[in-house]
């Protein structure tokens, strides 16, 4: 039933919006610009035999996503809004996971929830107020990956930067076993940024962000989750100058709390450090620091980076940020072999660098080394070549069971034809890559090798009569290891076309996928799609996209000869608005 | 739930086993415990330390522990002057991590402190645990101590190879197959360890890591011991996304890997600080390559 209310109060303001920009269209000192939407998706999957637990959904049932995407501008006050939000939770990782299967959310969960973003940003000159759900990134090391609810200022009256922004990024979630919900405790923050910047030339800030658990926000709290706060400071610098040199570098100190409920702080352990962070027994500190220089040019480009976090630099503003590790780059990348008009043929770009993780255990630390080298060349207007090899070394010191060494190695070659007669334009497009990987059993010594080669060809005619864009391709996939082999054969053809005067794109593709396992009898695969795009007038286009997948297994799954079929279709109304004089 | 059932079982046994002395003790410590050790309180096969008490007997305790290294040096104990005191009673009494190693009550030294401070974990080595019962005037043993070695080895959840950071696959290509490679958890176990393999559609509008928590997975696949994963998206990925403009873009993905312990039960705990078993995850394309 909401649904239903949903998608009708949506029609209703597209309509409405219609509307109004037509009559607007005459004279307004509001201008109001934007687009809003509404789409529906379906999933179908039905399995033979039925109640077969080998395949499972990949897509949520039914799904209806809304976008309302308004700026109101009045003279220099600019405010765009952004409503995006969905009415099925669909979240899988993270604090809300798993949080459809219990019922309706309730209403601040709903609006912290990362699947929905309702925001309001007013912007005068250089003041900008922030309100509602922000994705705010303030610098690298401290806060940029959480999408947090909440109001703050962005001010930069001549250059200087005043930054802060305080909400909550989860709602207390209680712990389920069924349905299995992981559970979150209420966690806010709040972050401020002062400096000094100038676009493109240097930027000089210190940044703090910090982020609290609620013990009391939840009556069943999560079982295998503490509460935690944190607090970080960076001191952050860029600087380019004229000949293309840059530098920049950013260092950080944290505190962190891996459990608020560990009691008072132990003697020898980490202080406070007032008023901002409140040191307990289970609270930790540790520094982080990056660092880059280079010189970027026209045709020639080099770069160092550097970045290390400490084992216990851990910040809320960026919650799956690897600790303990050291990363060193050097990057390049340069233009060589002139043609005749001074563009160049060719043009490199290559990287080097090593990692290393358990940076701070002299008998776990390990070492990455990994290399990427692609070599594009023009030779004529026919002819093009891309090469590439990749290098990735992994070891880890110390000796077994401990020494681990693992070294990939690809390499792919690519030529491109193209070659035009009177009536159309055809591109030829083959791809060859090798790739092993070797991986060295720390127990008994032994290394395999897996052994991955692909062809692929691709045929793209361009008719200059016609207005069909037909392509073709052929792919051939093989990766050996020592007990298991697999073969997979896939052909795909597609076709694009104008109709009614350009009003309505369609665009269809069938592709055919053979695999075989071992000596196992083949799989087959079917993939059926068709994309029809109407524009219906200009502000309105209506889109849609069906999808078919049949999927057949060999003798190697139990039942034998198991099958499902899938089905994807989505609907969407998009319509832009504007009330600006055309 | 077999590693459940066989705990409980033991621990049943040493209830029985001490149900026939008077104030005696038993001691369980998982021989590689996790390296946080803010974790030991959160998995209760950890530490477990058995008190069986007579009734004839009414006193006060506190629980002693020292933490020392194979050469018998001490690297931390109890600071029994502020530590909490017990009531001996008749029958068995259950201690867990957070009495046996209380974090509030522990004292570390040198780089053992140091350590803890900076991460939360004690250095990669191997430890000896002794637990003892004293009384609360003069800390004076009133039953004997209990000692078991564990080793510490601070794991390191995959990191994510290929499909690289900020990769661009070939659209065709990569509508029949992606291969995906990582690095195993280190140090390899030689129990079996499962990866779940996640690929996340970024949509329109979304940050990544917005679609990593709050999107379903398009692929969601249990690898076991192996590194690899072929696979066939089925036409998953055949369709790039739109602007309001009608601009098609490249399909934006994020993966990551989520490590489950042997026993596939839960995620693994030890490594990362969302507890979660997630490897830093990456954002990878699907379209036409930028030469």
């Amino acid at each position: 039933m909401k649904l239903k209310l949903f998608t009708f109060f949506m029609l209703c303001c597209i309509s409405f919006g219609y509307a109004q920009t037509r009559k607007s269209k005459k004279k307004s000192k509001v201008v109001v610009t934007g687009t809003m939407g509404v789409s529906y998706e379906n999933y179908g999957l039905t399995k033979n035999p039925t109640g077969w637990t080998g395949f499972s959904p990949r897509k949520p049932w039914n799904q209806v996503r809304f976008t309302l995407k308004p700026t109101i501008t009045i003279g220099d006050l600019k405010m765009p809004f952004n409503f995006s939000f969905a009415t099925l939770p669909t979240n899988f990782l993270g604090p809300y996971a798993g949080i459809g299967a219990l019922g309706n959310q309730t209403f601040s969960q709903f609006l912290s929830n990362p699947l929905n973003n309702f925001s309001i940003n007013p912007k005068y000159k250089w003041a900008e107020l922030q309100l509602g759900t922000q994705y705010l990134n303030y610098s690298d090391l401290t806060t940029g990956d959480v999408g947090i609810f909440g109001a703050g200022i962005d001010l930069r009256p001549g250059g200087y930067l005043i930054k802060f922004f305080t909400g909550t990024s989860q709602q207390g979630i209680n712990q389920s076993f069924s349905p299995v919900v992981v559970g979150a405790y209420k966690r806010t923050h709040w972050m401020a940024q002062l400096g000094k910047e100038k676009e493109d030339v240097y930027k000089f800030a210190i940044t703090t962000a910090s982020g609290k658990d609620h013990f009391g926000s939840v009556t069943s709290p999560p079982l295998f989750v503490s509460p935690q706060k944190g607090f970080v400071l960076s001191l952050l610098g860029k600087y380019k100058l004229d000949n293309g040199y840059y530098m920049e570098a950013e260092t950080a100190q944290n505190f962190f709390s891996t459990n608020i409920l560990s009691g008072p702080p132990l003697p020898g352990g980490v202080h406070s450090f007032n008023p901002f962070y409140t040191a307990d027994a289970s609270s930790l500190s540790d520094f982080a620091g990056t660092a880059a220089f280079g010189k970027k040019s026209k045709n020639f480009d080099i770069g160092f980076k550097t970045n290390y976090l400490g084992a216990g630099y851990y910040t809320m503003g960026y919650p799956y940020q690897q600790s303990d590790k050291l990363d060193l780059t050097v990057n390049t990348r340069f233009n060589i072999w002139k043609n005749s008009d001074k563009t160049f043929k060719t043009n490199v770009v290559a990287s080097i660098g090593q990692r290393m993780n358990n940076y701070s255990n002299s008998i776990l630390k390990q070492n990455m080394l990994i290399a990427n080298l692609n070599c594009f060349t023009q030779f004529n207007n026919n002819w093009s070549l891309n090469v590439n090899y990749n290098n990735f070394g992994f070891q880890s010191t110390g000796v077994n069971p401990y020494s681990i060494r693992n070294i990939s190695n690809d390499f792919g070659v690519n030529p491109t034809y193209s070659w035009s007669t009177t009536k159309m334009a055809n591109l030829l497009s083959l791809s060859y890559n090798y790739s092993q990987y070797d991986d060295r059993d720390v127990f008994s010594g032994i290394t395999t090798s897996n052994l991955t080669h692909t062809v692929f060809v691709t045929y793209v005619p361009t008719y200059f009569n016609k207005s069909i864009t037909p392509d073709f391709s052929l792919l051939y996939f093989t990766n050996q290891l020592p007990t298991f082999k697999t073969t997979l054969v896939t052909a795909s053809a597609g076709i694009g076309t104008p109709l009614f005067d350009k009003k309505i794109n369609l665009k269809g593709q069938l592709q055919y996928t053979f695999i075989k396992n071992n000596v196992f009898t083949p799989n087959n695969n079917v993939v059926a799609n068709c994309t029809i795009d109407w524009k219906i007038t200009k502000e309105l286009i209506w889109t849609n996209y069906f999808s078919t997948n049949f999927y057949k297994y060999g003798n190697e799954s139990i039942p034998f000869d198991a099958s499902y079929v899938e089905t994807n279709y989505r609907t969407g109304l998009l319509y832009k608005f504007s009330t600006k004089k055309q | 739930m077999k590693k459940s059932i066989l705990f409980h079982i033991a621990l049943l046994l040493l209830i029985a086993a001490n149900g026939l002395a008077q104030t005696s003790t038993n001691l369980i410590v998982s021989p590689t415990p996790a390296s946080s050790l803010s974790l030991w309180s959160l998995q209760k096969q950890t530490v477990v330390y058995l008190v069986t008490g007579n009734s004839a007997i009414q006193s006060e305790y506190k629980i002693k522990t020292e933490i020392q290294l194979t050469d018998g040096t001490v690297v931390g104990k109890t600071d029994l002057t502020r530590s909490r005191v017990y009531i001996l009673k008749s029958g068995n009494t259950i201690y867990y991590a957070d009495d046996v190693v209380p974090l509030d009550y522990m004292i570390f030294t040198g780089k053992y402190r140091v350590s803890l401070n900076t991460s939360g974990k004690l250095p990669s080595e191997t430890y000896q645990i002794c637990v003892s019962l004293v009384n609360t005037q003069d800390f004076a043993p009133i039953a004997p101590s209990k000692c078991k070695v564990f080793t510490i080895a601070t794991p390191q959840l995959p990191v994510l190879i290929r499909p690289f950071k900020d990769q661009v696959l070939n659209e065709t290509e990569a509508q029949s197959v992606i291969t995906f490679k990582w690095t195993p958890l280190a140090p390899i176990t030689q129990s079996i360890i499962t990866y779940k393999v996640l690929v996340f559609e970024v949509l329109q509008g979304q940050t990544p890591m917005q679609a990593l928590r709050s999107n379903m997975p398009i692929l969601d696949q249990d690898v076991r011991s192996v590194t690899q994963y072929v696979w066939n998206p089925q036409g998953i990925l055949n369709q790039n996304p739109a602007d309001e403009n009608g601009v098609v873009h490249q399909k934006k993905l994020i993966w990551t890997i989520q490590t489950y312990d042997n026993q596939n039960e839960q995620p693994f705990l030890d490594g990362g600080l969302t507890r979660d078993g997630l490897s830093e995850p990456v954002v990878f394309y699907v379209g036409t390559l930028k030469k």
